[in-house]
């Protein structure tokens, strides 16, 4: 779901740059207002699970594999605007540090995949769980979280993408960047996504789920905060 | 003296010398790449060469600028230059240039080469057909899709591939030869010159010393459980297994905040952030690097300005 670079026009990834911007003003406000300066360590070591978390690859049918990116459970842990801090520091990392993902990307990336996923997870999560819910349901809502909200991310991606060659088209007439249009690129996102990818992310949030809810119930923010 | 738990046989099963490579196996081996990436660019920045003699704040200024020339850039004449500049960096930065393809080429073949080789068919967009590949008795038009009676690789797709997979691969060789020439401490604190504000500096430099300590942890702990019973467990064990090391590991991950917190407040940590100025090299670096920021430009200009060639 990394967009690299090449696939986006400045025509998308500049007011993405500047959305990103914004929203990490707004995440750092409420964070130094509703958190203790004890909490920057943590934030680091919570970016650093997110980072791990995607370095997990899962085997799919076929003889590939597939890994989690670990923005729905981690909001459903530590809350939303952490999960957005943590992904995007992850995702900023492993862009200029091990050159996944684009430079110029960067802010696609961190809207789709820490900003998109962490609220719908964190809100699904909180619908589906309710008040005092059972650990079947608990499971059920995290399974759902991760799943959905990977699909929107994905969602956002293939609109992203597939807007390319109606923005950016050389004097030829054919696509500089991205080239497949919407009705290519909606559908094959979201059907890979639908059928296998959100599956592998809600079991994963699910096994991580399981063992914080039997190790340490304590820090689930979401439940804790319902 | 072996300890008696070590003399009890194995509940799981015996190890094999044919194991099969598990997907938990997958994941340690890019957790080591992480251990080795991190000890080969400490190594790389410590050379006398001419990107390391950079100041660091143009680095990281080059870092933005770059990708982004190559990405507004669409003759692959000029894409061509831009590989020759990374090579020129690369040899007088004294970097093994073939260490940053080897990972590049990877990554190009993947979201550069097989994700936009459809591109190539006149399926998605016209061209002129050089190589056809199958014919149809008429087209066919369905909902929002057309087929067209000819499908064929066209002169234009071709181009278009050509020119991302230039694009990647010379977006991502720039980023990893700068960085690994200038050490991440000295990156976060040039990204100061971004007015990325401090709290966000401090959490990108925490994390990454977390990643190592935490992969550091994480690969002592899977060694020693695949030493001691690994081969013949079965998925669901090992799914067990990955979700347990990936609570293990934010436990750990959870003692190292509360000691790094506790070593800031023994150091006089009050809450504040600020972090210590990247440090400035030579004038030079500084002329050099406006030079290299003007030939940008001009490139970016041309190629949107005027610039015609026939391939």
């Amino acid at each position: 779901m990394h967009i690299p670079d090449g696939y986006l026009s400045p025509q998308t990834y500049i007011p993405l740059y500047g959305g990103f911007v914004v929203l990490a003003a707004v995440a750092a406000k409420y964070l130094k207002k509703t958190m203790h300066a004890s909490m920057v360590p943590f934030m680091g070591m919570a970016a650093a699970f997110s980072f791990i978390i995607m370095m997990f690859n899962i085997p799919i049918p076929g003889g590939t594999t597939g890994h989690a990116v670990g923005g729905g459970i981690i909001s459903v842990l530590f809350g939303p605007w952490v999960a957005f801090v943590a992904v995007s520091v992850a995702l900023i990392i492993q862009a200029f540090v091990f050159g996944d993902g684009g430079i110029t990307a960067i802010g696609a990336n961190c809207f789709n995949i820490a900003f998109i996923m962490p609220f719908v997870a964190w809100y699904i999560f909180r619908i589906i769980a309710g008040t005092n819910p059972s650990e079947r349901r608990q499971l059920v809502a995290v399974f759902t979280a991760g799943w959905l909200s990977l699909n929107m991310a994905a969602f956002f991606t293939a609109l992203e993408l597939g807007i390319q060659p109606l923005i950016a088209v050389g004097d030829d007439g054919n696509p500089l960047y991205a080239p497949y249009p919407l009705k290519i690129a909606l559908p094959a996102m979201m059907i890979e996504h639908l059928l296998l990818f959100g599956i592998i992310e809600g079991l994963v949030s699910v096994f991580i789920y399981r063992y914080f809810l039997k190790h340490h119930p304590e820090m689930i923010a979401a439940k804790n905060r319902s | 003296m072996i300890p008696q738990f070590l003399r009890q046989p194995n509940s799981v099963g015996s190890i094999s010398r044919k194991t099969r490579s598990r997907f938990v196996e997958k994941t340690l081996l890019s957790l080591s790449k992480i251990l080795t990436v991190s000890v080969n660019r400490y190594l790389l920045s410590s050379r006398n060469g001419f990107l390391q003699k950079m100041p660091d704040i143009i680095k990281v200024w080059a870092l933005i600028f770059f990708p982004v020339a190559v990405s507004l850039v669409n003759h692959i004449v000029f894409q061509f230059f831009f590989l020759f500049i990374i090579l020129l960096f690369s040899f007088t930065s004294k970097v093994n240039f073939w260490l940053i393809a080897r990972h590049v080429v990877i990554y190009v073949l993947i979201f550069g080469f097989l994700v936009s080789l459809p591109a190539s068919l006149n399926i998605f967009n016209e061209g002129k057909i050089l190589v056809k590949i199958f014919s149809f008795n008429h087209g066919y038009h369905w909902w929002i899709y057309n087929i067209p009676q000819e499908i064929g690789i066209t002169r234009e797709g071709m181009i278009f591939v050509g020119r991302m997979c230039f694009k990647i691969f010379n977006s991502v060789s720039f980023v990893l030869l700068v960085i690994a020439t200038t050490g991440f401490e000295n990156t976060v604190r040039a990204l100061r010159s971004l007015r990325v504000p401090h709290f966000f500096l401090l959490i990108i430099t925490l994390t990454y010393h977390y990643i190592i300590v935490i992969s550091r942890n994480l690969h002592q702990s899977f060694q020693a459980m695949r030493l001691r019973w690994w081969n013949s467990t079965q998925s669901p064990l090992e799914k067990e297994i990955a979700s347990g090391r990936i609570g293990f590991l934010f436990r750990k991950g959870w003692e190292n905040y509360e000691l790094t917190y506790k070593s800031m407040i023994a150091r006089g940590f009050t809450g504040e952030f600020r972090l210590i100025n990247s440090n400035n090299k030579s004038k030079l670096g500084y002329v050099i690097g406006f030079f290299m920021f003007a030939l940008l430009l001009l490139i970016v200009y041309i190629d949107r300005n005027g610039f015609s060639i026939s391939y």
